[in-house]
């Protein structure tokens, strides 16, 4: 285990506090200010991290904020499933990452390249070094698509292959090539599944509800096979009561289910896919369109640093932090919040509006020298679209246990209100959550 | 989820829609300013009208929203429906009360 560079950096956060500093309000609530000098930085400018800096901006008004992350443009990715579903266009999940931030965010257009937690030292992508007091890594989900063979992302939108993960541009392509199976008016599609922990683990299931829909609606649906292919045993979704709706529901479809067989590779002018079964075993298949989940991880920024878990699942792929208090177990002045965080669940918009709060609550904590009280239970949400037009609102947390925030909403039923809060008050709820508001 | 939290979500959902709800409430508040003077009994198909715009309104609203009327199926959807439709309904009745009257 390495040594934690906590003590004299703490004595020295702590001597630039002000002796009658209020704490945080619990999680939930806005904090209220703190008096530190303390450089805080900030990894990723995406949900979490521009949520994260603009709550740290309000909650420590002296202290010095400053957001690494080179994309110019901020993605509203839940939107990428109305997109790729051939809803929405690209533009409206579009924003410049500038207009999210609160003044006094110093933002630096660059990615890091190298974290060395010991010395608190990032190294930046323009051999800048920057120090600092306090790290909050939220460098999201890196799409491993060079781990399937023969797979590259400008594939997307061509042979054939979609994958509503791959950006807004990879998303819309992605319906363009389901309009260029139901033009073609027959024909096979595969959705597939990774076996690592992925983001919105209900994209890939929305997709294939998505794409149902619309063969039903060119009145074809009869000329199309439809076959879902999972690494899991039995299983697409780890909440067994989602699980179980979504099995038997394409049962009823006639979709096709072929559970513990991952992905390996594919021939994109062939149209043919392999997959590994559990058993080792290798199976062919040919399809028409195959929608495409790749691996996941966090950033190799991440993973090559001593900041990623050593041991367990997460191990070498996920950032190491508290389930709870979202600190890093090893580095007590690193916090994790998003999709890079090795937990057993939380890859959501959702969680991350959960997680902000809680983490700025102990980050306030930690600065004062109190005991870290704030807890991120797990929550995860992701409203399931089981049809173009429907869906359920799925909200859950560790070990799986549903956390329904509507009393008058029934979390296993298929409803239209569910669809309109995916279609019209995710995206608003959302920029809310980037402005620290919820 | 918290009051505040449905209400801040509530006042971000509008903003894009802000538009819209200034050139509605400025239709109405004109339509009775300046039909204020107008008196008489309204006309019998006031309430009709009012029924049909609404019942459209709740015909429309799933479409309007990529979705479908079958899919209007708990009793929220429904309760969410009723309120579209009566809005729409009462809106109408508002706006066209001092202009369908009879004798003037
Ligand atoms: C198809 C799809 C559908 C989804 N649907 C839903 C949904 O319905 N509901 C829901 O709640 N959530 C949904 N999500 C998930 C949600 O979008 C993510 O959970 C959320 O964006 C996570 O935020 P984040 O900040 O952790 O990651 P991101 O928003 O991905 O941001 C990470 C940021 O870190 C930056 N970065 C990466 N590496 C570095 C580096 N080395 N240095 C600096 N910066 C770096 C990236 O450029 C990016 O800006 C969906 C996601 C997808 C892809």
């Amino acid at each position: 285990m390495n040594q934690v560079p906590s003590l004299p950096l703490r004595r020295k956060l702590l001597l630039s506090l002000a002796a009658g500093a209020t704490l945080a309000s619990p999680a939930g609530l806005l904090a209220k200010p703190l008096y530190s000098k303390a450089r805080i930085v900030i990894l990723g400018a995406g949900a979490a991290g521009t949520a994260m800096a603009n709550r740290l901006r309000r909650s420590l008004p002296s202290a010095s904020i400053t957001l690494i992350g080179a994309r110019a443009q901020h993605h509203y990715q839940p939107g990428y499933t109305m997109i790729a579903s051939g809803l929405w266009s690209p533009q409206k999940v579009l924003s410049n990452t500038g207009q999210w931030l609160s003044k006094g965010i110093d933002w630096l257009p660059e990615d890091v390249a190298v974290i060395d937690p010991l010395q608190q030292q990032l190294n930046l992508t323009n051999q800048q070094q920057i120090g600092y007091d306090l790290l909050v890594v939220a460098t999201g989900c890196q799409l491993n698509y060079h781990q399937i063979d023969g797979f590259k992302p400008e594939l997307i939108g061509q042979h054939g292959i979609g994958s509503v993960y791959a950006g807004p541009d990879g998303a819309k392509a992605t319906s363009e090539q389901i309009d260029a199976l139901i033009t073609q008016g027959e024909g096979r599609a595969l959705f597939t599944l990774s076996d690592t922990p992925i983001k919105c683990a209900g994209a890939p299931l929305k997709m294939t509800f998505t794409t149902l829909s619309r063969l039903e609606k060119s009145g074809q649906r009869e000329q199309f096979q439809l076959d879902f292919f999972s690494p899991y045993h039995n299983r697409v979704f780890a909440v067994p009561t989602y699980n179980d709706f979504v099995l038997k529901r394409w049962q009823e479809q006639q979709v096709g289910f072929y559970d513990q067989r991952r992905l390996t590779g594919l021939d994109a002018s062939a149209k043919r896919a392999w997959f590994q079964h559990s058993d080792g075993t290798i199976q062919q298949e040919d399809y028409d369109f195959i929608h495409v989940v790749p691996p996941m991880s966090a950033s190799d920024v991440i993973r090559q640093s001593d900041l990623v878990w050593q041991n367990g699942s997460f191990a070498n792929d996920w950032l190491e932090v508290d389930q709870y208090s979202l600190q890093h177990r090893r580095y007590p002045n690193v916090f994790g919040v998003g999709d890079v965080i090795g937990t057993p669940f939380g890859k959501t918009a959702a969680s991350v509006k959960m997680q902000a709060p809680v983490a700025e609550t102990n980050i306030l904590a930690y600065l004062s020298g109190q005991p870290l009280t704030a807890r991120y239970n797990g929550y995860t949400s992701c409203p399931l679209i089981t049809s173009i037009g429907r869906a359920i609102l799925s909200e859950f947390g560790y070990e799986g246990k549903l956390m329904p925030s509507f009393s008058f909403i029934d979390p296993t039923e298929e409803s239209w209100l569910v669809w309109l809060m995916k279609e019209q008050m995710l995206q608003p709820a959302y920029n809310a959550m980037l402005h620290g508001k919820v | 989820m918290s009051i505040d939290g449905i209400l801040m979500i509530a006042w971000y959902a509008a903003q894009p829609w802000l538009w819209l709800i200034a050139v509605l409430c400025i239709a109405l508040v004109l339509s009775l300013w300046l039909g204020r003077h107008r008196h008489g009994p309204t006309y019998f198909g006031l309430w009709p009208l009012s029924v049909m715009v609404g019942v459209l309104a709740m015909l429309l609203a799933p479409a309007l929203t990529n979705s479908q009327l079958r899919y209007v199926a708990t009793w929220p959807d429904l309760l969410l429906l009723a309120v579209i439709g009566i809005s729409a309904m009462l809106y109408t009745w508002l706006l066209c009360k001092n202009w369908l009257r009879q004798g003037n």
